[in-house]
């Protein structure tokens, strides 16, 4: 049987650099030119297979960008165990914003949180203002994964989500089966292996 | 043909069509023969057999797959009650569906109605072997052409299923699951009817009892959908199925008799001839009822067969219960809680005697003289020394059912009763209206619950009865009897406590007493001084109120408001006050009646009176009238509504693993600009919310964690949670207004009215509502000392750097002065102020002048013959004193205040006040001498005035100091 395991992770970001598009690419694999702005946040699944059959589900939190709403943030990023912030290839402006999520990550979020810094858009690579040789180096610095992706060609999308995949610490015990224990089970189910997940060293098994 | 379809239509969700029906009848596989209408069978066995098959489709959206299936239904009875059909089977067509036609051989010829133009019968058969356990079915039937249009639909349907998936259409969301509504028994709502829910549930509201949950952590979305569901469905199925109200009058009596035997007339206790009430004398006007009805109770008053008809023809016409609430009629149902029947040691070990009981009732009987005749005992309980009694009119009797009684002692161990509760359940079917349009085949009834009580007694055992309350709450159970499970099985015993109730009463002698000084209580009782509001200073202290207030105990109950004397403790010998009160026990309100209901069963209190000309007993009886608007409806239709209801909610909690594709609330205006907001007035706004997913969705509001909550105090948001169908659209009121609470904040902070309400679709996404407005400053609400900074007024304050420096402060907030001073102008009619009703305009007028600076637009010297400007402006100095956030005298000086014993100690005590409150309280005290001075009786409006202020100058919300000394310090100073 291969291992499962559950991670929470956030979308975080300036407005309209598209974290709403790159879920819906992720778990979808459809692409909407015309979005309403994101005034909420919303909870998507999806799973992905590593080579050796591990499979790692995904919880996404994909959450609004307006200013006006950055006071809500650390309530959906509390207890993630990755967080992808995201920035527009044409507007240096965002990837200001996307160092401010950055910085507030490294000192509110957990402390082992792995986070991926991604240029999206990149198909629009004719307006750049962000030139790959900045991003990567911030991201050095700051010991930060990096990738350019395009939501609407779905460039680089599940790689990145399968890259850090990898990186997790894929140390806790496998989630345990609940196929058939009934919907009422697996949604308490998913409230343990959150913790399960969010302390990875934990002996988690309630069995 | 149009009313078969549409009720078919009824029978199923909103996202299913009917396509084609055909009415046919049941072929029976040994009978290979059908036999047909003409035949001699009779007519009930025609309709027994006869069968409607619908097919039906549904389809989740326009670019989705079409999926059908052949429904095979029966009507419920004979006639054209149409909607009231059960779903046999259900055949999906896919796979190996198959429907088959034949002619029917005939092997005899039939010559019995014009064989020649008999028409042709067609027998069809429907197989869907991949179903295990669904049985082929045979029909036949004489409609050739609907037959045709059947083939031809399961046709096209079975080609649909068949084919293989295309790009240009989207497979269905879940193969065939649309059919799981139909053909399984309904998943387990809780029992709807048989057994009300909880009242201790059922009266906290729903977004109360959903899981915890917040921003970013949905809590348990799956037992909130269960429960948001159910409350949906019996809210819904009760707003179907009434038909109406029925008033039911039902008067509660309690009475400790400390161990006596009956020996003064009860009347005014039983029949309502109390002296409050003299106008209803106790001997019944006969010619209130018919002469008919009389003759037909006293002919035959046990027989039931016979009451529903005699019932129609008496109750229909004249009876109370059916012309609404008339207080001068007599009660329909009598319920009487005795306690201390019988003190004897021997009663606490045998408890076996009747004697007590059957004296007793002959005493209620007697008491209600002529008016005895129409009523007889329906039930009785006795526990030692409780006993509870239920008369009923004889007309009703067969109204009532199913009748339960349980005990449980508190009492010595905990077990013993001399202490404990007695209960009596029952349920009530309205009777018949004669006038009613239909009869109901099934009428619904309503649960009525009573429990008498004694819990322990002793001023200071108030946590004891708490927990007697608790002990009783879970031990009082009635036994239902066995009831055999659905599916077949061993029956079990259903039993169900008190709560599980529609209408629930209490009639207790709690004994809980007044946290007061014995000399206050008899002071505040007994002196003239306390007349006007000597029983809600009073009641100010009751163990009971404040052990509801903590949600210690009876926390869901109601009580009316209080307005005889206590009742406990007489004393006929010598040791007793002027009232007849015991000098050894403080005076209390120990016998109470409390009551509680759910939404479907409203109760209104018409009466609660003490019965002080019952002397007796140590305790007085207490009497209380109710109605109780019991709903009309009949059982079936509800259980059909709640069928369909259930159907209508399909899929609610299936969609959590695709949330974009199902769940998906729309909401209308993400940002809501209340504009100005002002203290004392209500903004209102509305948030539209639609349902634009394909399945039923529910949401409810979330905070944005754990320790906040889910909207400031200065807004209120309606509903709270709610659930809606495709395509619904419901709105949310967002309401604002300000308190002194949160008015005494805002004052300071001067913060913009910013929040983000945060709407939880259940199982799907968190929608967040901005929310902004304007915070319009007040003069109330502010610390005096912060008044007394003010360099104008408040309005015109830009920043706090505008205040005064604290050596510069003015003597007395310009606000306070400004009132007082338009009230002491000339020729002006003061008889009236701080005692009648303030017109609220006026009062909003004059504040927005303080507010403001501008002058007030009334003249003082302008004919006011009735006084209604200076009883505003008296009105408006008087809510603005209650604002203080601190009472004008500081809550750490009542004690020292409560104490002086003279007018000059009582001067000597404003020393110790602050400056600023000085000031005040010298310059209101005046004003309240001269109004007093100025009245035509001084006297009396001294006592008024005095009545009034204490409470608010000398504000004790912690009720700690001695009500009777906070009035007197303020009297030093408004006494002549």
């Amino acid at each position: 049987m291969s291992k499962q395991f559950q991670f929470k992770l956030v979308l975080l970001g300036e407005s309209a650099v598209g974290k709403s598009s790159l879920v819906l690419r992720f778990v979808k694999d459809q692409f909407d030119d015309y979005r309403e702005s994101t005034i909420g946040a919303a909870f998507l699944t999806q799973t992905v297979t590593l080579e050796d059959q591990t499979v790692v589900k995904f919880e996404i939190w994909d959450t609004a960008g307006q200013e006006r709403y950055k006071s809500l943030a650390p309530m959906y990023y509390r207890n993630a165990n990755c967080a992808v912030v995201l920035y527009d290839i044409t507007s240096s402006a965002t990837l200001e914003k996307a160092r401010t999520w950055i910085r507030e990550l490294q000192r509110q979020a957990d402390p082992s949180i792995v986070i991926a810094l991604c240029g999206n858009k990149s198909d629009l690579a004719a307006r750049r203002q962000v030139t790959e040789e900045e991003a990567k180096k911030y991201a050095e610095e700051e010991g930060l994964m990096w990738a350019e992706t395009s939501a609407k060609s779905g460039e680089g999308v599940s790689e990145i989500f399968t890259a850090i995949a990898k990186k997790l610490p894929l140390t806790a015990p496998p989630s345990s089966s609940r196929a058939g224990a009934g919907r009422a089970a697996g949604r308490a189910g998913v409230d343990l292996n959150k913790q399960a997940a969010a302390q990875p060293g934990q002996e988690a098994c309630n069995c | 043909m149009a009313s078969l379809e549409s009720s078919i239509r009824a029978l199923l969700r909103h996202s299913d069509q009917v396509k084609v029906i055909l009415e046919a009848s049941v072929v029976s596989p040994a009978a290979a023969t059908p036999v047909p209408s003409s035949d001699s069978r009779s007519q009930i066995d025609e309709a027994r057999n006869k069968r409607i098959l619908a097919v039906v489709s549904h389809s989740d959206g326009p670019n989705t797959q079409e999926e059908g299936s052949v429904f095979i239904l029966k009507f419920k009875s004979a006639g054209r009650a149409f909607g009231q059909s059960d779903i046999l089977r259900v055949y999906p067509v896919f796979g190996d569906f198959s429907i088959t036609m034949a002619q029917v051989k005939r092997e005899t010829l039939d010559l019995r109605r014009g064989s020649q133009a008999s028409p042709s019968l067609l027998n069809l058969t429907i197989k869907q072997g991949d179903i295990q356990g669904l049985d082929p079915l045979t029909l036949c039937t004489q409609q050739v052409q609907t037959l045709r249009d059947v083939l031809a639909e399961c046709k096209r349907l079975k080609e649909l299923a068949d084919a293989p998936p295309s790009s240009a259409v989207a497979p269905p969301l879940t193969t065939f699951s649309w059919l799981a509504p139909y053909t399984s028994k309904r998943a387990p709502l809780p029992a709807l009817f048989s057994i009300p829910q909880d009242l201790r549930v059922a009266r906290k509201a729903l977004h109360i009892r959903l899981s915890t949950a917040f921003a970013g952590e949905a809590g348990d979305d799956f037992s909130d959908i269960l429960r948001i569901r159910d409350d949906w469905i019996r809210t819904r199925v009760r707003e179907t199925c009434s038909m109406g109200k029925h008033a039911l009058k039902v008067r509660i009596g309690t009475f400790n008799v400390n161990g006596n035997l009956p020996s003064q007339d009860l009347s005014s206790w039983v029949g309502g001839s109390s002296s409050q009430t003299p106008s209803s004398g106790f001997i019944a006007p006969l010619k209130e009822l018919s002469p008919l009805s009389i003759s037909e109770v006293a002919k035959d008053p046990f027989d039931d067969s016979n009451a529903p008809t005699k019932s129609e023809s008496t109750l229909g016409k004249k009876d109370p219960v059916d012309t609404n609430t008339d207080t001068t009629e007599d009660p329909d149902l009598l319920v009487l809680g005795f306690q201390e029947l019988d003190l004897s040691t021997e009663a606490l070990l045998y408890a076996t005697s009747t004697f007590k009981e059957e004296a007793w009732c002959t005493a209620i009987f007697a008491a209600l003289g002529a008016k005895a005749e129409l009523y007889e005992k329906l039930a009785s309980k006795q526990l030692v020394g409780l006993l509870l009694v239920v008369i009923v009119k004889k007309a009703l009797k067969p109204c009532f059912s199913d009748i339960k009684s349980c005990v449980a002692g508190t009492g010595i161990m905990g077990l013993m009763g001399n202490k404990g509760g007695t209960s009596i359940r029952m349920k009530f079917t309205p009777p018949t209206m004669a006038n009613a349009l239909e009869k109901l085949e099934n009428p619904g009834s309503t649960v009525l619950t009573f429990v008498n009580a004694h819990l322990a007694a002793f001023d200071e055992m108030v946590e004891k009865r708490n927990a007697d309350f608790h002990d009783l709450a879970k031990r009082l159970q009635f036994d239902l009897g066995a009831v055999a499970p659905e599916g077949g099985g061993a029956a079990v015993p259903l039993t169900c406590n008190v709560f599980e109730s529609d209408v629930l009463f209490w009639m207790v002698n709690l004994n809980y007493r007044l946290d007061v000084p014995d000399p206050d209580v008899r002071t505040i009782l007994g002196s003239e001084d306390w007349a006007e509001d000597r029983f809600e200073t009073l009641l100010r202290y009751d163990q009971l109120k404040s052990a509801v207030r903590a949600n210690k105990a009876f926390d869901m109950f109601d009580e009316g408001p209080i307005t005889h004397l206590p009742t406990y403790r007489f004393n006929a010998g010598l040791l007793k006050d002027d009232l007849g009160y015991d000098f050894k026990r403080r005076p209390a309100w120990t016998d109470r009646v409390l009551f509680a209901s759910n939404a479907f069963a409203p109760i209104q209190q018409l009466s609660y009176a003490g019965h002080p000309q019952i002397k007796q007993s140590d305790h007085r009886p207490v009497s209380a009238e109710f109605t109780v608007e019991v709903d009309r409806f009949d059982q079936s239709a509800a259980e059909t509504a709640a069928d369909k209801l259930y159907r209508q909610l399909h899929r609610l909690e299936d969609a959590h693993e695709d949330t974009n594709a199902r769940v998906n609330l729309k909401i209308m205006n993400t940002s809501v600009d209340l504009g100005k907001v002002s203290y004392g007035k209500t903004v209102t706004k509305q948030v539209g919310i639609r349902n634009i997913g394909r399945v039923p969705c529910a949401y409810r509001l979330v905070p944005i964690d754990v320790e906040s909550s889910v909207h400031p105090d200065w807004l209120k948001v309606e509903p709270m949670t709610a659930l809606l169908l495709p395509d619904e659209l419901v709105y949310i009121t967002l309401t604002a207004s300000i308190d002194n609470d949160s008015a005494s904040r805002l004052n300071i902070d001067h913060t913009a009215l910013d929040c983000t309400l945060i709407l939880h679709t259940v199982m799907g996404k968190d929608h967040f509502i901005a929310v902004t407005g304007e915070y319009v400053p007040t003069c109330f609400a502010n610390k005096l000392s912060r008044l007394t900074l003010l360099p104008g007024p408040i309005r015109s304050l830009k920043s706090p750097s505008e205040l005064l420096a604290e050596d510069r402060s003015i003597n007395a907030p310009r606000e306070i002065m400004r009132l007082v001073n338009w009230m002491m102008g000339p020729d002006l009619n003061l008889e009236n102020v701080f005692v009648s009703p303030a017109d609220p305009s006026v009062v909003d007028t004059i504040r927005e002048c303080l507010d403001t600076g501008a002058d007030f637009p009334f003249s003082p010297s302008a004919k006011d013959d009735l006084g209604a400007v200076p009883i505003a402006f008296g009105e408006t100095l008087l809510r603005l004193l209650d604002s203080l956030p601190e009472p004008l005298v500081p809550v750490a000086l009542h004690a020292r205040c409560a104490e002086m014993a003279s007018r000059d100690e009582a001067f000597e005590m404003l020393d110790a006040f602050p400056a600023v409150a000085v000031n005040v309280w010298i310059s209101v005290t005046a004003f309240l001498h001269f109004v007093c001075q100025s009245s035509a009786d001084p006297e009396v409006k001294t006592r008024k005035i005095a009545g009034v202020f204490t409470p608010i100058l000398l504000r004790d919300a912690a009720n700690l100091v001695s009500p009777v000394g906070r009035r007197n310090f303020l009297l030093y100073f408004i006494q002549s």
